[in-house]
Parts: structure tokens; sequence; C-alpha cells
């Protein structure tokens, strides 16, 4: 059972307002993203139409906490099929920039901010792989952390070394 | 019985076909110009050079969109399948000399009963299409429930001079079809009316009344609009608006809750629930308000079929979302509900020995748009109709006066059916059958009203003693038609019934294909399916033909209402006395089509052609 009266309907405004999330409000829940969508043809428990229902019905921990928003694998084929441009693919990042902020991120996601923090690129590039650059008439790489920890911390990504 | 000549008019699709040797085939003579009894003509009445109307008018002539029934294939099949038509129409036009009926002139003037934008806008169309208009009503000028004031004074202000107003006066009984309407007015009697046109103003009322609502805490909409509520940002309002939850509600009163939804959800922390059974969004702006509304934050929340749980007179909503599989709970802290204009239906049309059922009056079929009903000449507009107000109101009243001008005005109109009193045993079953209220009956005859009848023939196909017969489509005619056409089709044959709504366009389709027809098959063209009946399927059985298939309108698709389910139902009535003859039921059937589905038609013909193959 699910209590409107419980709800927050601020929630829907908040996405609406966070970049991507604009398009939000004008679903009519015709079901086109999910019968379209390829991870849920994987894994059903993935429903775009679902995710969209309950942020607007304001099920703002439900939708946060939902290790499903995760899942999206960004292939935009939802946007390419909705008849009311909802464009769900980037509701869902302005969905997972809030849980972000709210500290839902997944282990993976934060491990991935970590490894950009450090060595400012996810492969790391150490002595080996110079050597062999060298080799091959290749200029040196360098990390350069500095440029994104500061992108880091202006996104909701923030603090990333702290459970580091 | 005419002679009956051919006369050929080249037309795409009859190249190569020899003149002569397809008459010689069918056994009609050419005419190269001689005097003329009566004629198969190569090709529609509408593409006929005019010199050539000219000289056939008033003589029997089938029309013959020879083209379409030929095919392609090669030139000895072609010519078989020439002939095998020609001789068809060839023994139509032969007994088609019934002598011309003659008509009484329609009486012209429309009446226009009611009150409001629809019907002003009825009135000013018709008169302007020049015909005399009484306007009746207790205030015809006032505005319906629904309808802009300021508009419907501009109407009212400049009525044109062909409109008489009658105000004060109501209908009391109405009776008969297009041409010839019956009226019984207060304060002024008995008149005689060819069209007419009920454009009740209706009252306002809720959507919900079937709903258990505590109506003493249910906030009026108007006044709810009027001075918008607030909440509080760690409480926010809860407003639930009710619009067609109990059944769905018109388009125009969806349309102005959704808009009322969004002005109440713009205030500071509230937030709307709109409950509806079905989003009506097809009037002007529709569309556009519902999304604006959901743009602006309001709940859509479409109950299902189960409805909606009230409690405590409305204090408590429950419902299935069947979006999250959930049960959800609403404390609404506000309730509404949508408004709509509603009109009571004149009690004289709950009288079902004089007129159809409300639902057979309007059925649910996109041939009965723009006002029009089931009757020849009756139009039913605005709230009674649930037409929204504004432009969809003025569109209506146009599109039902420029109809019941072109009846009144004999442009398209079908002659009216022949009766042949001495067979007529009254027993009605015209009356009752007629899909378009053409025909009446006074005293101890029938009687078709004089600009009713669109020529459908169900009449003449229900008709238990042959005694009625729109012109051009008795049962002599059609079988003889059978006779020739069937005698000269090769082995197997197979009778094709096409309907001129679907059949006869998805076989003029095919013929633009060339398509190569199985050569035993002989269509033959019905004004509706409903024309063919149950004694001319069995008919073409007797006379040699080893299946009959007859292609009608899909469901809800009839210009004549139900003229295809009367065909399918004959249909099926011929394969059960065929199953109790020992006989393949199969050999008969009926194949629901539309003009746009030639593929249909031509699998549906080449399986019945393989099927009966020896």
């Amino acid at each position: 059972m699910i209590r409107l009266n419980q709800c927050d309907p601020a929630f829907k405004y908040e996405v609406a307002a966070t970049p991507g999330g604009e398009g939000i409000t004008t679903c009519f829940a015709c079901a086109a993203c999910s019968a379209r969508c390829l991870v849920g043809e994987l894994k059903p428990e993935y429903d775009p139409r679902r995710i969209i229902r309950l942020t607007l019905l304001g099920r703002r921990e439900e939708v946060l906490s939902s290790p499903l928003i995760w899942l999206c694998s960004t292939c935009y084929s939802c946007a390419e099929v909705c008849p009311q441009q909802v464009r769900f693919t980037d509701v869902l990042t302005a969905i997972k920039n809030l849980a972000a902020r709210a500290g839902y991120a997944p282990p993976s996601t934060r491990a991935t901010a970590r490894l950009l923090a450090r060595q400012g690129r996810l492969l790391e590039v150490g002595e080996f792989e110079n050597q062999k650059r060298s080799d091959l008439g290749l200029p040196q790489v360098e990390g350069a952390p500095e440029d994104f920890q500061r992108i880091l911390g202006i996104t909701p990504q923030a603090e990333p070394e702290e459970e580091a | 019985m005419a002679r009956v000549s051919l006369l050929w008019v080249e037309r795409p699709g009859l190249e190569g076909l020899e003149p002569a040797a397809v008459a010689r085939a069918a056994g009609v003579e050419l005419n190269s110009g001689g005097p003329v009894e009566a004629a198969v003509v190569t090709c529609p009445a509408e593409e006929a050079p005019e010199p050539l109307r000219q000289r056939l008018a008033g003589k029997p002539v089938q029309w013959l969109e020879l083209a379409a029934e030929v095919g392609g294939g090669d030139g000895a099949h072609r010519l078989a399948r020439a002939a095998a038509a020609v001789a068809r129409a060839a023994g139509r036009a032969e007994l088609a000399t019934l002598p011309p009926v003659y008509a009484p002139q329609p009486a012209q003037k429309v009446l226009v009963a009611g009150r409001g934008l629809a019907a002003l806008a009825a009135a000013h169309e018709a008169a302007l299409a020049g015909h005399p208009v009484l306007l009746a009503g207790e205030e015809p000028t006032r505005p319906g429930a629904d309808d802009d004031p300021a508009e419907v004074e501009r109407l009212a202000a400049g009525l044109p001079a062909g409109v008489e107003l009658a105000s004060g006066c109501t209908l009391l009984r109405l009776a008969g079809a297009a041409g010839d309407f019956r009226a019984e007015l207060s304060r002024r009697g008995k008149e005689s009316f060819g069209a007419v046109v009920l454009a009740p103003g209706g009252e306002t009322v809720s959507c919900e009344a079937e709903l258990a609502l505590d109506w003493s805490w249910v906030r009026p909409l108007p006044e709810l609009l009027a001075s918008p509520p607030a909440g509080e940002q760690d409480r926010w309002l809860q407003v639930a608006l009710l619009a067609g939850v109990s059944r769905p509600t018109t388009a125009g009163a969806f349309r102005r809750a959704v808009e009322a939804a969004r002005r109440l959800q713009q205030g500071d922390f509230v937030q709307v629930t709109l409950f509806f059974r079905e989003a009506r969004v097809a009037s002007e702006g529709g569309e556009r308000a519902y999304r604006a509304a959901r743009q602006a934050g309001v709940l859509a929340v479409r109950v299902p079929e189960e409805g909606l749980v009230v409690r405590d007179g409305g204090r408590r909503l429950r419902w299935h979302d069947p979006l999250l599989d959930e049960d959800l709970e609403l404390a609404p802290d506000v309730l509404t509900t949508a408004w709509e204009a509603r009109a009571a239906r004149p009690e004289f049309l709950d009288d079902p020995v004089q007129w159809p059922a409300w639902e057979h009056l309007l059925p649910d079929n996109p041939r009965f748009s723009g006002g029009r009903t089931a009757v020849s000449g009756l139009y039913i507009l605005g709230p009674l109709r649930g037409t929204p107000p504004g432009a969809d109101r003025r569109a209506e009243a146009a599109a039902a006066a420029g109809d019941l001008h072109r009846l009144l005005s004999g442009g398209e109109v079908a002659p009216m059916p022949s009766v042949r009193h001495t067979y007529c045993a009254r027993c009605l079953t015209c009356v009752r059958t007629c899909p378009h209220h053409a025909l009446g009956h006074r005293v101890d005859r029938i009687q078709p009203a004089p600009a009713a009848c669109q020529g459908c023939g169900v009449c003449a196909a229900e008709c238990p003693a042959e005694a009625i017969a729109p012109p051009g489509w008795s049962n002599p005619e059609l079988r003889a038609g059978l006779q020739r056409g069937l005698a000269l089709a090769p082995d197997p044959k197979l009778v094709v019934f096409t309907c001129a709504g679907s059949g006869r366009g998805a076989l003029d389709a095919l013929a633009r294909q060339a398509h190569t027809w199985p050569a035993g098959v002989l269509f033959y063209p019905v004004p509706c399916a409903g024309r063919v009946g149950l004694a001319l399927v069995l008919k073409a059985l007797e006379l040699g033909a080893r299946g009959v298939l007859v292609a009608g309108c899909h469901h809800g698709n009839c210009r004549s209402v139900n003229g295809n389910l009367r065909a399918q139902l004959r249909v099926d009535q011929a394969a059960r006395l065929l199953e109790s003859l020992g006989l393949r039921p199969e050999a008969v059937r009926f194949l629901p089509l539309a003009a746009n589905q030639p593929r249909r038609l031509a699998r549906a013909v080449e399986e019945m052609a393989q099927e009966v193959a020896p």
C-alpha cells in the first residue's frame, strides 16, 4: 500500500530542476520506453515507466536507494521512442546525480571516482607503459589528477576520497 | 423484356478486349449509334461522356466498371470474365424497367429545437444553405450550459432573414424521416419539416453524481478556482479532482477539468491528483491542455475498471495502480469533481415503436459523426451528444447543415424504393429493418419518406414477400444478373458480392494493379452487404456457384448502421442450412473488409477458389 499523503510532492520538481530531468512530468505512462528498453529485456525488474511513476508519486527514498537506477546502459532507445519527449536516459542521469548526492552511489561508481581523482584516468599508466611508449617514440603520459579533482569537487560525486 | 445493347466506352484496363467479341459472347448486341432500349455501359455513370448520358436518360441502364471485374491475365481469360460480367449486368438491365416512382417533393423547412451555440449555429448554417428555418425552444438565444455567452450573443444578434424565432415553444412529439417529419410544437400545433436538428442547451451537473460522495464536503470546482487554496512547505495540500471516474466524461468537460487542475496545481504547496477512467483529449486543444497540466505537476491517475473505492464520503480514496501493481491510497484535504453540460433526452425519443433505441440512433460508428444519426434527416448536436463547446460545436452544426442540405436538395438522393402493394402483407419487416428509418406506414400501406432512402437495399433483402425494392436492386433484377453471368462463367464458379463501401474500393484497387482473378469468379457489386440476404446466397448456389463470398464492412463501420452484421447473420444462416443438408457450410462466407484492404480480398477469393477446385 502506497499512501500518497506520505509521499513527497516536491521530489518530481527537484528531479525536473536537475539538469537532464526537465522532461519527467510530461510522461503519460504509455510504456513505449519499457517496451524498447534492452536492459529491461534482460532484467525485467528494470522498468523505466515504473521508475518514472514512482518519481511522479514522490517516492523519494524508494527511487534514490534503488539499485535498479544504476543499470541503465545509456543507449537512448527510450528517448528515441518516447512520444512525449521525456528523454528518460537524461532523466535517469538527473536521478542518479540526486542519488549520489544523497550517498546512494554504488561502490563501483565510487571506486571509479576515486581512480579518477587519484590518477586523472581510469587506466593506470605506470613506468612499464611509459617505457614502451618511449621505445615507440611516443610522448610520455602523466596523470593530471588536479583537473579531475576540481571537476569531481563540483559534481554530486563529491568527496570521493572520504571513504578511500 | 427489353433488348439490351452494349455501349463500349474505352477505359484504362480494357485494352486488348474486342467489344464485338465481348458482346457476342455475352449474348447482347453491340450498339454503334442506333436506338437503345436498355443498355450496359462499360464505365461508371459519373465518368460517362455527357452526350451519352443524355442519350440514355430515362432508359434502364447498367453502369458497369468493367475493368475492375475483368482483371488481368491472358486474352481468353479476360474475354471470358468480361462476357460473364457484361451478361450479369445485361440480366439486370433487361428487368430494370420498373416505372419510375414519383416521389412527393421533400419538405424544405428545417426545425432546430434547442438553445445555445449548437442550435444557433445550426440555424445559421441551414439558412445560409437556403432552407427556411424554425428555431424553436423555451429561450433559443440563451447560451447553453457551457457555452461562451459572448459568442452566443453575437450569433443571436446576427440571425439570417430565413430564420424564424419561436420562443416559449417546445417540441412535444416527432415522427417521420427526411423530407417528411411531422412535429407537434407547443403554442403552434402540428407542422411539417424536411429535417430536424435537436440541440438542447443542457444543464451543468457533476460528472460523478453516481459516486457515494459527501456532497456537503465536496467543493464545487468554480468556487475553488475563484479562491485557489494553498498548503504549507511541510504539509502539502492534497486536492483530488474526479473527472469521469464512474463513467468517462465528455471531451469538453475533461478539457475544462484538466485546465482547472493545472491552475490549482500552481498554488503554493498544492498537489492535485486528477482521477479519470479515460483521458478524453479529443477536443480542440484537449491534448495540449492535458500535457500542460502534467508539466505543471498534476498527478494523473487512470482508474481501472474496478474503479475507485470511496470511503467516508470521499475523505479516503483507494485504488489499484496497474502500472506498479500496488494499492494506492489518498486522503485528500480537498475533493472536487468535474462538471459537464448534460442534456436530458427528449421524452418522445424514448418511444420504442416510433424511434430506434438510443444506442442504435447514435451508433458508435465513424459514419455517424457530424451530428448525423441513424435516422435520415435527424441530427443531434451539442450537450445531448456530448460534443465539446466552442469550435467543435460550430463544426458539428456546419456538418449537419451540409448533410441535411444534400438530402433535401436531392443532390445525391437515391430514388425512392417502390412497394408492390398487392404483394405486401403489411408485416412491417421493412419498417423495422430499415437502418435509416426511411420507411413508415400510413394507415394500411408502407410509405417511404421522400428524401430518407439511402438505397442500401436492406429492406429488399429482408422482405419475405419480395414486395419492396430500391430501384435497380430488386430481387428479380439481381437474380436475372446472377443467372446470365453464372451461365457464362467457367467452372468452378464463385460469386463474390462486394459492398460499395468496402469490397468495391478493394476491387478497383486490384484492377489498377491488373490483378488476375481465377476464371470462374463473378463479382457482383451491391450497395451494401446487407442487400444480399438469404435468398440471393442460396440462389447463387442453386445456379451453379460452388461458393459465395459476401465482402462487407468491418464491425462498427457500416454506413447503414448494421447492414454488415445483417449480412453476416444471413450468411451464417445459409451455412447452417447447408450443413443440415449435408453440404459444405464453408461454401458460403462473410468477409469483413475495408476499401484499403485489397490484398485481404484477393487472398480470401483465391483461398475459396482453391477449395472449390475439383
